[in-house]
């Protein structure tokens, strides 16, 4: 009967070791309730973890963060509703904030600061969300291969020349998602498919892996072009790992649709949750990210394009220059997130 | 006289211990059963789309995958359990406790090393071309089959674990009562221990295929559309709930039907001995030649599923480690060990009350809900966080009224924002992973001593502890292990319910690897492996010492 009782004992214990850290941080949040932020994001590089100690140390304001994807944290602050302790929603993507704002999640905030860091094409109309940086999905070509100007836009990539020569990820990715979004914003839902089947009919292979390894691929010699975001072309090169670095270099870049709508971009950001408990302090946090200190740390160490104008470039990110972007309204994004998943599935792009 | 009617004679139809553990069953089962009324919704207004683009892709990627894997985790793992059990050779010993190893190691973290070894810029490719100056040798394996590999090699030890768990103590007297009447020792193998260990193997291969069911990092990192798949493009992307919910209802559906056809098929057949004294089996030594093919047989699945994923990732650790030093991992690692001891207790708990339950009413409807409540480890784990995170925040909720019905004070979220409700969640899903090897344990604990201990009139609570439980000894010790590993490389029910600032290694590891830096990432892995080595080693000595007493 003894060894049962020891064996009580012992989740007794455990039950109660459980428990004590948790509550003493509890107390401890309660009485400095004024001196904290709570984020749920979407982002875990690590340009944000400087920028939040940055934070800390400037305000005297403790950034807690739980990181998940944006569409398992919008679900979960759903279900919280008023009692969800978030105060800011960071996400990758424009879609996911305008999804967010449609579910009346976030609350609309007026910033001068903001408003004046933060170009207009850049944040929600009406305050819901403001964007922190953005990323213009490229094109990466095979520097040995292929023609540059053979390639000016998007939909050259549907031509026959290039069968069996594209790699691009699967549709699962949500920058796939986003760049289909933009392309039946802007030349409606037809046209957009018959793209998408021709860019599936040009596929050097079935879509896998991440955008790292499309440039991979290219370099290969799998396929000759590539789809991807700009800031995995600046990590690549920064590698640790010299053949990835030479990877990186056999490649170049090209922005499309410079002579029409301007290449697609999207932007990560964030924005003010519905029942926030720090209000206060969460519209300060957004503030402080896109001041200039913190907006060159994204673009110094993430090679993400700040959205304040006049914030200098990563060198990488100079050298390729400016470019034209496209200024279609990033809530559009959102707006044609489920149609283009269908028309992926439509078209069988995996 | 049936020895089972006699038990229920003397238990009272209804009593404390039953309405405990209905309780458990309910509390356990809460996403299962929210997901199975999905049934009687309907599949939502995105069904049609999913079913004329989709589904087949779905059921033939999951089910190869299940199949497959399934099929090569038994090759790895029933010899190898049958060698090292029953043949003296070299290197026998080492090969015992690396043949557990591959456990340690995530699911995605193995498919992500395996595809950094096979690619462009990747070691193996690297030395070719370093050695033989060609550029091109492409061995694409990221595909449907290459999963299924990679898979068998970190799922197989579920098999070998059970499989030597009952190999060495359960069939002791029947192998040697094969040997004696001059059996050879394949021939014992097929004819005597592989039908008569089918219910370990059962447990196994349930095991795996959950986990092949549930995986949402290798496929996706992979590009293979699965059934998983389908329930997060349902649920993200078209944002239909209802579709989402269906499809997982129908994977439920399926696995329940494959347990329903073995057991169906498995009848009414039970093996148990009545003597339970343990004597050391008598180990055959082959001639040099067979030594050496048991010996490589036995060898391949520790190179391939452990040796050469853990090398791979040293040498990643070695160039990035600096580029992880501001992470703060020794926080994370006491995280992981605190969710693992906690998770694996309470598990543990949870199965030996529903299963001591279960035998004392042996009633075909409670082993059937039984069954149910555990099965919601075939559901990927963001499912599962969702279903767990409603009836947690119900409960939140009524006490933040309560509370703030007393004071004006706001207690925050209790349950959902503390590690108890991460803990309970763990427990939901990680039961079947403690309650498989624990209810092949009872299996083969006979009735005769409880009938015994129940005609001398002794309550259910000493014939649990005295007997049931110290029989049960080596069953709870490799479940409870199983439990620990299996957390310290949870991924999504930690990722969405923990607190704030709350990182387990497993996040650290997969932070880094899907922000696609994968050779920082493998600092945590790592991590992940060496912590996962100490119930590595424990479950093996284990079992050895229950062979040996």
């Amino acid at each position: 009967m003894n060894s049962v009782k020891s064996y009580y004992n012992i989740i007794f214990v455990l039950v109660l070791s459980m428990c004590s850290p948790q509550k003493s941080e509890q107390t401890e949040d309660q009485t400095s309730a004024e001196k904290m932020v709570n984020l749920y994001t979407h982002r875990h590089y690590q340009s944000d973890q400087m920028l939040f100690e940055d934070f800390e140390r400037e305000t005297g304001i403790k950034v807690n963060v739980v990181s998940a994807s944006a569409d398992e944290l919008i679900k979960r602050m759903e279900m919280e509703a008023e009692a969800s302790p978030a105060d800011v929603l960071i996400t990758v993507d424009a879609g996911r904030l305008h999804r967010a704002k449609e579910k009346d999640l976030l609350q609309p905030i007026e910033s001068p600061v903001l408003e004046a860091n933060i170009p207009a094409n850049f944040r929600d109309k009406e305050g819901y969300w403001f964007g922190l940086t953005f990323r213009a999905r490229v094109i990466a070509y095979a520097l040995d291969r292929v023609d540059p100007t053979q390639v000016p836009d998007y939909e050259s990539l549907t031509d026959p020349r290039w069968k069996g020569k594209l790699l691009v990820r699967s549709s699962e990715n949500i920058y796939n998602q986003s760049l289909m979004a933009s392309i039946i914003a802007s030349t409606g839902p037809e046209n957009a498919k018959k793209w998408a089947a021709a860019v599936v009919s040009n596929m050097a292979r079935e879509p896998k892996g991440n955008d790292r390894d499309q440039v991979k691929a290219v370099a290969a010699g799998v396929g000759d072009l590539a789809i991807l975001n700009t800031y995995y072309i600046g990590k690549l090169l920064a590698s640790d790992n010299q053949q990835e670095v030479a990877a990186g270099k056999a490649i170049g870049v090209i922005f499309p649709n410079q002579n029409g709508r301007g290449t697609h971009i999207n932007v990560s950001g964030a924005g003010v949750a519905k029942y926030a408990p720090n209000k206060e302090n969460a519209i300060k946090f957004i503030e402080f990210l896109s001041s200039e200190d913190a907006q060159r740390v994204f673009a110094e160490t993430n090679f993400e394009y700040p959205v304040r104008s006049g914030t200098s470039l990563a060198p990488l990110l100079e050298s390729w220059g400016s470019f034209k972007a496209d200024t279609l309204d990033l809530g559009q994004l959102g707006e044609y997130n489920r149609v283009a998943v269908m028309l992926f599935d439509e078209v069988g792009w995996k | 006289m049936n020895p089972i009617k006699h038990l229920r004679y003397h238990s009272k139809p209804v009593n404390f211990w039953l309405v405990a553990a209905v309780v458990a069953m309910l509390l356990m089962g809460t996403p299962v059963y929210t997901i199975l009324t999905g049934l009687l919704a309907g599949p939502g207004p995105y069904w049609d789309h999913l079913r004329k683009f989709l589904l087949t892709d779905y059921i033939v990627n999951s089910l190869i995958l299940v199949v497959g894997t399934s099929g090569l985790a038994l090759l790895w793992g029933i010899p190898t359990a049958w060698f090292v059990s029953t043949t003296r050779f070299p290197g026998r010993k080492m090969l015992e406790l690396l043949l557990i190893m591959p456990l340690s190691i995530p699911t995605y973290i193995m498919a992500f090393t395996y595809a950094g070894i096979f690619d462009y810029t990747g070691s193996l490719q690297n030395i070719i071309r370093n050695i033989f100056g060609v550029k091109v040798v492409l061995l694409d394996i990221m595909n449907v089959y290459g999963v299924m590999i990679i898979m068998s090699l970190a799922l197989f030890p579920y098999v070998y674990v059970i499989a030597r768990a009952a190999f060495l103590t359960k069939f002791r007297s029947l192998i040697e009562a094969s040997q004696t009447l001059g059996a050879f020792s394949t021939r014992t193998f097929f004819q005597v221990v592989l039908p008569v260990s089918r219910p370990a193997l059962v447990a196994g291969v349930t095991l795996v295929s959950m986990e092949v069911l549930n995986d949402y990092g290798a496929v996706k990192y992979f590009g293979i559309p699965t059934f998983t798949t389908g329930i997060f493009r349902s649920w993200f992307s078209y944002e239909d709930v209802q579709a989402a919910v269906y499809l997982s209802s129908l994977l439920l559906l399926f696995v329940f039907m494959i347990l329903l056809i073995e057991k169906k098929q498995r009848g009414e057949e039970r093996f148990y001995s009545a003597a339970t004294a343990e004597r050391p089996l008598q180990m055959e030594k082959p001639n040099k030649v067979r030594q050496l093919i048991v010996l490589t047989c036995c060898a391949l699945p520790v190179i391939f599923g452990f040796a050469i994923p853990v090398i791979q990732l040293a040498w990643w650790s070695i160039s990035s480690y600096k580029s992880v030093a501001h992470i703060d991992l020794i926080a994370a690692v006491g995280n992981s060990f605190m969710l693992a001891v906690g998770t694996a207790t309470s598990c543990v708990v949870v199965a030996v009350l529903l299963l001591f339950v279960g035998r004392m009413k042996n009633s075909k409807i409670y082993n059937w809900f039984m069954k149910l409540s555990t099965m919601g480890y075939a559901i990927p784990g963001a499912v599962v966080a969702i279903g767990v995170l409603m009836p947690l925040l119900l409960i939140d909720k009524q006490l933040i009224s309560i509370f703030q019905y007393f004071g004006e004070i706001d207690p925050g979220l209790i349950l959902t924002g503390t590690t108890v409700g991460l803990l309970f969640a763990l427990t939901v899903r990680f039961l079947s992973v403690a309650f498989n090897p624990i209810e092949s344990g009872f299996e083969k604990i006979g009735y005769s001593l409880d009938e015994v201990a129940s005609t001398l009139r002794a309550n259910h609570l000493s014939r649990l502890t005295r007997i049931n439980l110290p029989l049960l000894k080596g069953a709870l010790g490799t479940a409870a292990l199983l439990v620990f590993v299996d957390i310290l490389k949870e991924l999504p029910l930690t990722l969405i319910l923990r607190p704030f600032n709350f990182n387990t290694l497993a996040t650290r590891s997969f932070e880094l690897a899907s922000d696609e830096q994968i050779a920082a990432a493998a600092v945590p892995s790592i991590i992940i492996i060496i912590t996962g080595l100490i119930p590595v080693y424990l479950l093996n000595a284990l079992i050895t010492k229950r062979s040996k007493a």
